[in-house]
């Protein structure tokens, strides 16, 4: 025969039965629990974790002859252009593309958000954004060969669901009095239950390896108002990757911003507490959805001292994103400059005031 | 980059310049501003050559005055007087004023920086008794000797005591110099790093906010269950006044 016993939500000691007071009691700090209470808190202290889930997308792939498939020998990106569009170059390495012929397992996407910011917009957004920054290597800006810059569809596997959150926290209330020297600092611990959920759109992962999430999430928004289905059409003049970071590979990222913005939403309604605590919590998605979709971005690549730069641009809002190289010795100069600047600067003020 | 390098070049002078600056704050004028003329010629210049002396040691400046009525410059006490004096004047942040105004028969020492660490307000309480009998009788020039043996005593008993001689004065600036360059590397370096970041617009997105269907978020549960509570107890300390060694900066007397 098991025996139940339970432990102190404060020490995590044994607790027993008070049969004098109807509590349960703590042996060791003896704090003194209502019997209700100690069952409700154990149900949630040891309630295991469970995987966000999916449902599986059907994909549709692309018939023969409808676009062609470039590959690049350097970096092993896949490029797809339609038939009156040449690849001659990847967009991501510079390296020359060669036309592939085999055109198996090409997926062909469920949305597509066309291109609204133009090449001539695009190099504007790229000189804007090198303008003024005192720390860039002189002539970079030159050598960057702007008009190669590249409007490239990136795929994107896009994450929709409902959210649904059974969310358990420790909060605190803190009240304090005081008499002559003494003050009394009462701390009062609570168990805060949260369950609700909020619904997510067309959350996008890139689905290519070649080009780092985190860049893709730097030209984020995009507004899938403007996301029509998508049509071969749509690629004429522009390349397309093909996506290599199947949405399986991708559903863990997805996963992650869902459940960081659910545990925000929730934070929200335990703001009146302090020392908020997650004690547990249990999520599960409904109706999530994955769709497959082309997202337009401008690229540049440019190098400086063997090293590659790559420049951004959402190509639906403009928005870019990208690291310039720094030029240590001017970093050096300013640094040197401001110091001795400030220092002669307060010296003098010193001086004055003495 | 030849630009560059003149401007690093004139900045680092006007950096070198302003710690000299610093390092010796003043060169004193007059030391014996004897207005009322109580002083002979010899006098005066032997009281300089002490007080000289002094300023050469210790790097403070003693000044001496002596005025037929504070009235006669606009003020109604010789201690706004001697502070007046002071201000006016470009002495050494370490300084004393002793001011004699014979219409009223006042006389005030002021002190300022190390000189009022040194001699402190008891301590010009005797100053004022060996000078002030000279006074008196009208035997200023030897109420002013008086004065000096008593602040060179004192100065070379302060020194020892609170090790203030020259070489901690420069210390003490050179630290104060050496806390400006730290404050201004680390301002400059924040500078640098802020110019830097700028050129970096690609951040990774935490959570997915943007894509919250906007009115979509309902809560069903808010369950708020007490626990427990737990207390503390803290005895203060009642609050005792800490010793300062900041006294008053002046004192003053009748003769």
């Amino acid at each position: 025969m098991s025996v139940t016993s339970y432990k102190c939500i404060n020490c995590d000691g044994v607790l027993v039965f008070d049969a004098e007071t109807g509590k349960m009691k703590c042996e060791y700090c003896d704090s003194v629990f209502e019997t209700e209470v100690v069952q409700d808190y154990e149900k949630y202290r040891n309630r295991e974790e469970k995987e966000i889930e999916w449902e599986k997308k059907q994909d549709e792939e692309f018939e023969a002859n409808e676009v062609k498939v470039y590959l690049c020998e350097s970096c092993g990106a896949e490029i797809i252009a339609d038939e009156n569009t040449a690849s001659t170059q990847c967009p991501y390495c510079d390296n020359v593309t060669v036309l592939n012929d085999r055109l198996s397992g090409v997926v062909k996407p469920d949305l597509v958000i066309p291109f609204k910011v133009t090449k001539e917009e695009a190099k504007a957004k790229i000189k804007q954004f090198c303008n003024g920054k005192k720390l860039l290597p002189t002539g970079f800006l030159e050598d960057s060969k702007i008009d190669e810059i590249k409007g490239m569809y990136v795929p994107f596997w896009l994450f929709s669901a409902k959210a649904d959150a059974d969310i358990v926290y420790r909060g605190q209330r803190v009240t304090s009095s005081r008499v002559g020297n003494t003050e009394t600092i009462r701390t009062h611990h609570y168990m805060l239950q949260r369950q609700g959920g909020l619904e997510f759109d067309k959350i996008p992962v890139d689905g290519s390896t070649k080009i780092d999430n985190v860049q893709m999430e730097s030209i984020e928004p995009y507004d899938y108002s403007e996301a029509i289905p998508f049509a071969t059409a749509y690629l004429s003049g522009y390349l397309a990757d093909k996506y290599d970071d199947d949405s399986d590979n991708c559903k863990p990222r997805a996963n992650e911003r869902i459940t960081n913005s659910t545990l925000d939403e929730f934070r929200q309604t335990v703001s009146t507490y302090a020392n908020v605590m997650v004690m547990s919590k249990e999520m599960h998605l409904e109706s999530g959805d994955i769709k497959y979709a082309m997202l337009p971005v401008w690229m540049l690549t440019s190098k400086w001292k063997d090293e590659k730069y790559l420049y951004i641009i959402n190509g639906q809002t403009g928005k870019l994103a990208g690291n310039l190289p720094v030029d240590k010795k001017k970093a050096f100069a300013w640094f040197g400059g401001i110091a001795l600047a400030l220092t002669a600067a307060i010296n003098v003020i010193v001086q004055l005031m003495l | 980059m030849k630009k560059n390098n003149l401007f690093i070049v004139c900045l680092v002078l006007i950096s070198m310049f302003s710690f000299v600056g610093v390092a010796s704050v003043s060169a004193a004028t007059d030391r014996v501003i004897d207005d009322a003329e109580v002083l002979t010629k010899t006098e005066e210049q032997n009281l300089e050559a002490r007080l000289g002396a002094i300023y050469s040691d210790e790097n403070m400046d003693v000044v001496l005055v002596t005025v037929d009525d504070v009235s006669d410059y606009g003020y109604s006490d010789v201690e706004d007087l001697a502070k007046e004096f002071y201000s006016e004047n470009n002495y050494s942040s370490d300084a004393m004023i002793f001011l004699v105004s014979l219409g009223d028969r006042e006389y005030w020492t002021e002190s300022y920086g190390l000189a009022r660490q040194v001699i402190t307000y008891d301590e010009k309480e005797d100053l004022h008794n060996t000078a002030q009998s000279y006074l008196t009788s009208g035997d200023y020039y030897d109420a002013f000797c008086e004065y000096i043996d008593y602040v060179e005593d004192e100065m070379a008993k302060g020194v020892e005591a609170v090790s203030y001689n020259g070489e901690v004065l420069m210390s003490e600036r050179l630290k104060t110099g050496g806390i400006i360059f730290v404050v201004s590397l680390i301002i400059a370096l924040i500078v640098v790093l802020v110019m830097r970041s700028s050129m970096k617009t690609i951040k990774s997105q935490r959570a997915a906010t943007s894509y919250i269907v906007p009115g979509s978020f309902n809560l069903r549960t808010e369950r708020d269950v007490y626990l427990y509570t737990t207390t503390r107890v803290i005895r203060h300390e009642s609050n005792k006044s800490s010793g300062s060694n900041s006294g008053p900066s002046g004192r003053g007397g009748s003769f």
